[in-house]
C-alpha cells in the first residue's frame, strides 16, 4: 500500500541551526499517528514543515505522490503556498476573527475550491452539525468557547476534504469530556479514510485515539511503535 | 475676594496699563505692517535684509519724528492688521491699508495720505478685448481678498458674471495671469506696475475701475493719537515732505496734489464705498454672508471627501507595497512617505500649484485635491501598514495551509480585519483633513476658512464669523465621527 504521507530525512533550520534532524516516517490512509515528546522536542515544527509553514527545510515531504515539495535545502516560502490536500488545526485555532463560524468554514471551498457559495454553505453547515456546533454557525470566533472554536477549526480544515489532517496540541483547551468527544471524532474521521497526524503531550488521549506513536527528543525521532508499546 | 484675586487684580491692571504706556515712555512708535507686501510698501532691504525699506517705512519715520519718538516696526500678516490694531499689538498700522467705511466704523483711521487707482491688468494680446470688467463676463479675474478691488469684483460678479479669484499675496495673481490661469487682475496701480514689470506680456488698462486711498489705522481708543498723527500728515502734505517720500519711491503723480489740497483745506476724502463694504450690523452681515459660507463649506467638504478617497487608495497601495513588495520597492516607498511627512503641506501645495505651473498648469481645485490627497496618503499608509501587521500571523498561516494565494489572503483575510483596526484613526484623519483643507486658500481655492476670514476682515471681528465657521466645521465632522463609531460597533458585534 502506498503511504499517504512520506517524510524522508526531514531537516528544519531556524536561524541557521537545525531544530529537526533527519526525521523519517510514513503514514497510511486512515492511519492515526501521534507525535509525542517534551516541549521543544520538535513535534510542532515537524507538523509545520509538512504544512509548508517552515521556510528552511531539507529532505522530502510528500503527500499522496507526486511530491508536495521538491527536495531543496533552502526554498522560497512562496513555492509551497498552495499545499494540496493537507488540513491543519492549530493549537490556538487561528480562526478568521472577522467571519462567522460558517463563513470560516466556507471561505476556502468557495475561493480556493471553486465550490458555489450555496453548496459550500450547505456542506459547511452539515460539517458543523456533525461536529456538534451546528447551533453556532452565526457566532464569531470571539463568541465561541475553546472547545467550540476547535471544532469550527476542524470543520474549516475538513471542508477542503484533506487526505491528511494535522492537529497541533488539540487537547490543550479541552476539558476531559470534550477530550473524549475529540478522540471519537478523530476515530470517525480516520474511519472515513482521512490520515491524521497529531502533535500532543497528552498520553491518555493518544492511547485512546491513535494507532501509532512517534516519540521525539531534541529534533530526532527516538521511538516508533503502537501506543501500548511506547507509552 | 480671595487673597489671590486681591493681589492678582491690581497686577493684571498694572500689566495692561504698563504695556500701552511702555512704548510712549520708551520713546518708540510701534507701527505694524507686513514686510511680505514687498516694495514699494515695506520690504527687507535687499542690501541689508536686517533693515526694512519702503514708503511706509518713511511715513512711519515721519510720524515718529513728529511725535518725538523712534519708529519701531512690528511684523503682522496683512490680513491680520485690523485685528492686531484693535488688540493694540502696535499703535498704528501702515501697510498700503485701504480706506473703507467698514474700517472707519470700527477703528480710528487717519486721513488718507495717498490716492491710488484700481487698475485692470490683462495679457497684452487681450488688451483690446478686455478693457473693462463688463468685457470679462464668465472670465476669472484675480485680486487680493478683503480689499476694495475684491469688493469691486463682487459687484462685477453680480452685474457682469465675472468670476473673482482671491489670492493671499500680490505676486501670484500676475504670474498666473501670464500663465493663463486667470484672464485679468484687478489691483491698485502700485501693485499693477510691479506686476507688469515682473511679468513680460502683461499690460495695464489706463481707465481706472475705482479710486481708493491709503490710510493708517489705530485702535478706536487711540483717537487722540490719531488726531496728532493727522496733524503731522497735514503738515507733511503742506510742506512737501510726503511728496518727497512718494517721489523717492516713484509713486508721485497728479492725483496726489488734488488729494492733499482737499485735505489741507479742511475737507476729507470720502472712503470709496462699494456696496459690499457698507457698514451694517454684525447680524445683518452674518445673514448676508451665510449663503457664501454654506457654499464654501460645501467646497471644503467636497474637497476633503475627494482628497480622503485619493489618500485611502494611494495609502492602501503604499502600505501594501511596503508590506508585500520586494526590498527596493519597500525602501523607495518608505523614503517617499518620510519625504511627504517630513515637509509642510503648505510647501507641497505651493510646489504642485505654482512650482509645477511651467510644466503643467493644474486647476486650483485639482491641485488642492492632489496636494491634500498625496499628503494624507503618507499618513494613511502608515495606519494601514500598522493595521495589516496587527492581523495575527496565525490567521495568515491558516489561510496559507487552506490554499489561499497571497492576494486572496490579503483580500479575504488580512485587509478586512486591518480596515476595522484602521477605521478609528482614519476617522481622525478625515476630521484633520477637513480642517487642513483650509490651507488650500493659498492656492486660490475659497473654502470655508478663507470665506470666513474675508467675512471677518469685512466686518472687523472674528467673533460671529468664527462662531459660524466653527459650527459649520462641527456640523460636518460630528456626523462623520458618529457614523464611524456606529460602523465600528456594528463590526465588533
Amino acid at each position: 500500500m502506498t503511504p499517504v504521507l512520506e517524510v524522508e530525512d526531514l531537516y528544519v533550520m531556524r536561524k541557521g541551526q537545525p531544530v529537526v534532524h533527519g526525521v523519517t516516517f510514513h503514514a497510511f490512509r486512515g492511519e492515526r499517528v501521534a507525535l509525542m515528546g517534551a516541549s521543544g522536542a520538535g513535534k510542532t515544527t515537524v507538523l509545520r514543515a509538512i504544512a509548508g509553514l517552515e521556510p528552511q527545510i531539507g529532505g522530502a515531504v510528500s503527500v499522496c505522490r507526486p511530491d508536495v515539495f521538491s527536495v531543496a535545502d533552502r526554498r522560497d516560502i512562496q513555492q509551497v503556498e498552495r499545499t494540496p490536500r493537507i488540513g491543519m488545526v492549530f493549537q490556538f485555532h487561528n480562526l478568521f476573527e472577522h467571519l462567522t463560524a460558517l463563513d470560516n468554514v466556507c471561505l476556502a471551498p468557495v475561493h480556493v475550491g471553486g465550490v458555489p457559495r450555496h453548496d459550500a454553505e450547505r456542506q459547511g453547515t452539515a460539517l458543523l452539525e456533525q461536529l456538534g456546533v451546528g447551533h453556532r454557525v452565526h457566532a464569531r470566533p470571539h463568541e465561541l468557547s475553546g472547545g467550540e472554536a476547535q471544532r469550527v477549526a476542524i470543520a474549516r480544515a475538513l471542508a477542503m476534504k484533506p487526505l491528511l489532517l494535522l492537529m497541533d496540541e488539540p487537547t490543550a483547551s479541552l476539558d476531559p469530556t470534550r477530550r473524549d468527544d475529540l478522540a471519537a471524532t478523530i476515530r470517525d474521521l480516520s474511519a472515513d479514510g482521512t490520515t491524521i497526524l497529531i502533535s500532543t503531550h497528552d498520553a491518555p488521549f493518544a492511547s485512546a485515539c491513535v494507532d501509532r506513536v512517534l516519540v521525539m527528543h531534541d529534533g530526532h525521532v527516538v521511538q516508533d511503535g503502537r501506543p501500548q508499546q511506547v507509552l | 475676594m480671595s487673597p489671590v484675586r486681591r493681589w492678582a487684580a491690581p497686577f493684571v491692571l498694572f500689566l495692561l496699563v504698563s504695556s500701552s504706556a511702555w512704548s510712549q515712555s520708551s520713546g518708540e512708535l510701534r507701527w505694524g505692517g507686513d514686510a511680505e507686501g514687498g516694495a514699494p510698501f515695506v520690504e527687507a532691504d535687499p542690501t541689508d535684509p536686517a533693515r526694512i525699506v519702503g514708503f511706509e517705512v518713511d511715513v512711519a519715520q515721519l510720524l515718529a519724528g513728529g511725535l518725538g519718538r523712534r519708529a519701531r516696526f512690528v511684523q503682522v500678516g496683512f490680513t491680520s492688521l485690523d485685528a492686531a490694531a484693535a488688540r493694540g499689538d502696535f499703535e498704528i498700522g501702515l501697510s498700503g491699508i485701504e480706506d473703507s467705511a467698514a474700517r472707519r466704523s470700527r477703528l480710528a483711521v487717519t486721513i488718507p495720505y495717498y490716492e491710488f487707482r484700481e487698475i485692470l491688468t490683462v495679457r497684452t494680446a487681450d488688451g483690446a478685448r478686455f478693457r473693462t470688467l463688463a468685457d470679462l463676463a464668465g472670465r476669472r479675474v484675480a485680486t487680493l481678498g478683503a480689499t476694495l478691488a475684491y469688493d469691486l469684483l463682487l459687484l462685477a460678479e453680480r452685474d457682469h458674471g465675472v468670476v473673482p479669484v482671491t489670492y493671499e499675496d500680490d505676486v501670484h495673481p500676475y504670474s498666473d495671469l501670464a500663465l493663463g490661469r486667470v484672464d485679468a487682475v484687478l489691483l491698485d496701480e502700485v501693485l499693477a506696475k510691479r506686476g507688469v514689470r515682473r511679468n513680460p506680456g502683461l499690460t495695464s488698462q489706463t481707465t481706472p475701475v475705482g479710486v481708493g486711498h491709503y490710510v493708517g489705522i489705530l485702535a478706536p481708543q487711540n483717537a487722540a493719537l490719531r488726531d496728532r498723527v493727522n496733524d503731522i500728515l497735514r503738515r507733511a502734505m503742506a510742506n512737501g515732505r510726503l511728496e518727497a517720500i512718494f517721489r523717492r519711491w516713484e509713486m508721485w503723480n497728479d492725483d496726489q496734489p488734488a488729494l492733499y489740497s482737499r485735505i489741507t483745506s479742511g475737507g476729507d476724502a470720502a472712503p470709496v464705498v462699494a456696496s459690499t463694504a457698507a457698514p451694517t450690523s454684525t447680524w445683518d452681515s452674518a445673514l448676508r454672508y451665510l449663503p457664501s459660507l454654506v457654499k464654501a463649506a460645501g467646497i471644503s467638504l467636497l474637497l476633503s471627501a475627494l482628497s480622503m478617497a485619493l489618500a485611502v487608495l494611494l495609502g492602501a497601495a503604499i502600505a501594501t507595497g511596503r508590506v508585500y513588495g520586494p526590498k527596493p520597492i519597500e525602501i523607495a516607498l518608505t523614503a517617499w512617505v518620510e519625504l511627504i511627512r517630513g515637509t509642510p503641506l503648505l510647501l507641497q501645495l505651493f510646489v504642485i500649484y505654482f512650482g509645477l505651473a511651467t510644466v503643467v498648469q493644474l486647476p486650483a481645485f485639482l491641485a488642492a485635491l492632489l496636494g491634500l490627497g498625496i499628503n494624507y496618503a503618507a499618513y494613511e499608509s502608515e495606519i494601514y501598514r500598522g493595521a495589516l501587521q496587527a492581523v495575527p500571523g496565525g490567521q495568515l498561516e491558516a489561510a496559507r495551509v487552506l490554499g489561499f494565494s497571497r492576494m486572496q489572503t490579503l483580500r479575504l483575510v488580512r485587509a478586512p480585519q486591518a480596515l476595522r483596526l484602521a477605521l478609528a484613526p482614519m476617522t481622525n484623519d478625515f476630521v484633520a483633513l477637513l480642517k487642513d483643507s483650509s490651507l488650500v486658500s493659498v492656492i486660490t481655492v475659497v473654502e470655508l476658512t478663507k470665506q470666513t476670514s474675508i467675512f471677518a476682515a469685512n466686518i472687523g471681528s472674528w467673533v460671529v464669523p468664527g462662531a459660524m465657521c466653527a459650527v459649520m466645521y462641527l456640523a460636518m465632522s460630528l456626523p462623520l465621527a458618529r457614523f464611524a463609531r456606529r460602523l465600528e460597533k456594528g463590526w465588533h458585534q
